[in-house]
């Protein structure tokens, strides 16, 4: 067991890392604790994204090398496109499927006359799976 | 050092994770921790890259975060409709 030597570390390259780990440790810990779909999905979306792209901004800083930083970068990118809308579309199908807040403090919902709306007009062009499978 | 404690913080959340995934209350609960997977293996790959000095890995884990998006759309769309397209 060797005590940590300082000069191995490189700073650019642990400290994004080292914050990353521990975003995404907490997001684990929030996705385990939460007592909600939603909440968790707070927890889940933001923390993770913020957390691995810390970690690839660390992992530039270790190769720093520009074929690395374009691939990288293109990862970074899609994670910012990609985890917003991945979240958005669990929480509006869960809502959708009529999965309640189970929070009695969460006053405002907002998609409450939305919501219906929606339901309707799919139920309207009979995209709906429990109504397509008794007609076929 | 550091590379080694960050992949096994990782491992340790992704551990948490696979509960939340075997005994989610709701399918929406299982389909949250498989996106919380997906990105979770892709900084995975990145760190392992780093610590094997392997650029090759970043290309595969470009590939496996688009996968991962396609797999939850798909997913959140099966959820709310019964089928994934038209």
């Amino acid at each position: 067991m060797n005590a940590i030597s300082w000069n191995d570390v490189v700073w650019a390259r642990d400290i994004p890392i080292l914050l990353g780990s521990f975003f995404v440790l907490t997001a684990a810990i929030g996705v385990l604790r939460f007592p909600d779909l939603y909440t968790r999905l707070h927890a889940s979306s933001k923390l993770v994204t913020l957390g691995s792209v810390g970690m690839m901004v660390g992992a530039y800083f270790a190769f720093a090398e520009v074929d690395v930083l374009a691939r990288i970068t293109a990862i970074i990118f899609f994670q910012f496109l990609t985890n917003p809308v991945s979240g958005y579309m669990i929480a509006r199908s869960a809502y959708l499927r009529g999965l309640p807040p189970v929070l009695e403090s969460s006053e405002r919902d907002e998609w409450q006359a939305l919501g219906s709306v929606h339901l309707a007009h799919h139920n309207s062009q009979e995209t709906l799976h429990v109504q397509k499978s008794g007609s076929d | 050092m550091i590379l080694t404690l960050a992949i096994g913080i990782l491992t340790l959340s992704i551990i948490l994770v696979v509960y939340r995934v075997l005994r989610g209350p709701s399918w929406g609960d299982r389909i949250m921790a498989f996106d919380f997977l997906s990105v979770n293996i892709v900084a995975l790959i990145v760190l392992v890259s780093v610590k094997y000095r392997l650029e090759v890995l970043l290309d595969a884990a470009l590939v496996l975060s688009l996968l991962g998006f396609l797999g939850t759309i798909s997913l959140a769309r099966h959820l709310l409709f019964g089928r994934v397209m038209k």
